[in-house]
């Protein structure tokens, strides 16, 4: 447990900004960049029900991956770091493809410096793909062709059920190719690549969805993994040190760094599966925006989190009684997007 | 026969006995309105403050939030139970697909008592706060009003006199200003 008073500086979330800045020096090389051809929703996570965190406009770009289920993350085109943990936020394809223009992305990190600027001049109507092809492509009634072909894009453990705790069995390696259907829970069976019946016995067993790519969006490279003390999973979603991402952050908008400082770690030992609560003062004169607070949130989250501990942030802000109501609180799935986000406004008022 | 001398009942005297006699009649009034009993329905508190009704509003929040979860929840169960009916599955597939919806089903029963549980229990978390910040003006009102006792629970009172021991209407009163 680190002791209270230590403080980290983080960043607030401002990475909305970073889309403005003309930053595309070289092309990340994943996902797809997509130009907007009207106002599409951004939500918080991959549900229609989901908070709305933005809305892209008409001729915006962004670089859109980790499709699942209809659904894919968005990030800025300049984004380099290939995590969910990155995104702005989840559209739905099918309203982005709407009338999208769409340019492929580099199959290669070589290719990387002879598109790096490039893009920006593909003005060409392109059609777009139709990467959720994932779940149509289910044929029952052919035994020969079902599911598709799609290649491990990192280091993946093949596991025997759809959990991550579930039994290993065996690891496929990047750029390793299988074919895979029945997609559920994020997960898809992983049969072998000449494997005819489209049968769940014959499996080898479920792989995480987002980690098997289409060949054709495969960069030919395994994707950075960072060292993340957290990645007890292989097949864990690998996100930068909180030390990279307060620096790259820093980068993209230094002043509006916010302080910490953690207050209290405990757990409910009545309630073994209770998580871990973590509270943390925030050093913000003024509440952040509900936007900026969840951004802050995850952040903290990424540093404070340890093993695969199912962490509950809450933030207090100057002045509040440590022991009292927070004003924020949050739970996370595992790759660190949001599962639950609640705040308290009567903490404010009678603050005044 | 013994007679009370005159000066018993000279009329100046006899103002000054009646007087001390009614002095002595009337001196327990002011300690008995010092045990004036008052009533505070909390209920109110929280329904008519605008702390309360921020309260309220976050609670409503954290009350949307569950739901989304829980609808989510409902959605993949229904989608678990559409594949697990389809048509010209082996006994085999069906019987796999079968198991993984029980065992949503049964996440999903989970999730709507923990959900039931939280809200019960953020709930709680909110009106205790909202009285706790209510104490303190209900102190000073009791203190400056001469009330004894101030009862806050409604099952505790069975009549209520509203013009003279309900303060509900005060405390309100007296919280909003502070939150001025």
């Amino acid at each position: 447990m680190r002791s209270v008073g230590i403080t980290i500086t983080i960043t607030m979330a401002l990475c909305l900004l970073a889309q403005a800045v003309p930053a595309l020096a070289k092309e990340p090389g994943w996902g797809r960049v997509y130009t907007s051809s009207g106002k599409v929703a951004v939500r918080e996570n991959p549900s229609e029900g989901a908070l709305q965190v933005r809305v892209l406009k008409a001729g915006q770009k962004v670089r859109v991956d980790f499709e699942e289920n209809g659904w894919a993350a968005v990030f800025d085109p300049a984004e380099t770091v290939r995590s969910e943990m990155r995104a702005h936020g989840y559209v739905r394809l099918a309203e982005l493809r709407a009338g999208a223009r769409v340019e492929p992305a580099p199959r290669s990190a070589r290719a990387e410096g002879a598109e790096a600027g490039a893009s920006d001049k593909k003005k060409e109507p392109r059609k777009a793909p139709e990467p959720a092809k994932a779940q149509e492509s289910k044929q029952p009634k052919d035994s020969k062709a079902f599911g598709e072909i799609r290649v491990a894009d990192r280091k993946l453990v093949v596991r025997a059920a759809r959990d991550k705790d579930s039994a290993f069995k065996r690891l496929l390696q990047p750029g390793q190719k299988v074919r895979v259907d029945f997609q559920e829970d994020g997960f898809y069976a992983v049969f072998a690549p000449e494997e005819k019946f489209r049968d769940l016995s014959r499996a080898w067993g479920y792989g995480r969805d987002k980690y098997l790519v289409l060949e054709k969006d495969y960069a030919g490279e395994p994707q950075p993994e960072p060292a993340a003390p957290a990645a007890k999973d292989k097949d864990a979603p690998r996100e930068p040190s909180a030390k990279s991402a307060q620096k790259q952050k820093r980068d993209a908008g230094a002043g509006d760094a916010v302080g910490y400082a953690v207050v209290d770690r405990h757990t409910d030992s009545q309630r073994p599966l209770a998580p871990v609560v973590l509270r943390v003062r925030i050093d913000a004169p003024t509440p952040p925006a509900v936007d900026a607070l969840r951004k802050i949130m995850r952040e903290i989250w990424k540093s404070e989190r340890r093993k695969n501990e199912d962490l509950q942030l809450e933030v207090l802000l100057p002045g509040m009684d440590q022991d009292g109501l927070a004003y924020g609180v949050a739970r996370f799935h595992d790759d660190g997007r949001i599962k639950e986000f609640w705040w308290r406004d009567v903490v404010l008022r009678s603050k005044r | 026969m013994y007679q009370w001398p005159m000066r018993f009942f000279n009329p100046l005297r006899n103002h000054i006995f009646v007087a001390a006699l009614l002095a002595l009649i009337l001196a327990p009034l002011p300690a008995f309105a010092q045990q004036k009993i008052g009533f505070v329905n909390p209920q109110r508190v929280v329904n008519e403050t605008r702390l309360g009704q921020t309260a309220k509003a976050d609670l409503a929040r954290y009350v949307q939030e569950k739901d989304r979860a829980a609808k989510d929840s409902a959605a993949q169960l229904a989608g678990l139970r559409k594949e697990a009916e389809a048509p010209g599955l082996s006994a085999q597939d069906r019987a796999r697909r079968e198991d993984l919806l029980h065992r949503k089903s049964a996440q999903h029963e989970q999730l709507l008592a923990e959900n039931l549980r939280d809200v019960k229990a953020e709930e709680g978390k909110l009106l205790q706060y909202v009285m706790r910040r209510a104490e303190s003006a209900l102190e000073d009102l009791g203190r400056k009003g001469g009330y004894a006792i101030i009862f806050t629970d409604p099952a505790a009172v069975g009549y209520v006199d509203k013009a003279t021991v309900d303060l509900t209407d005060r405390l309100v009163r007296e919280l909003d200003g502070r939150g001025k």
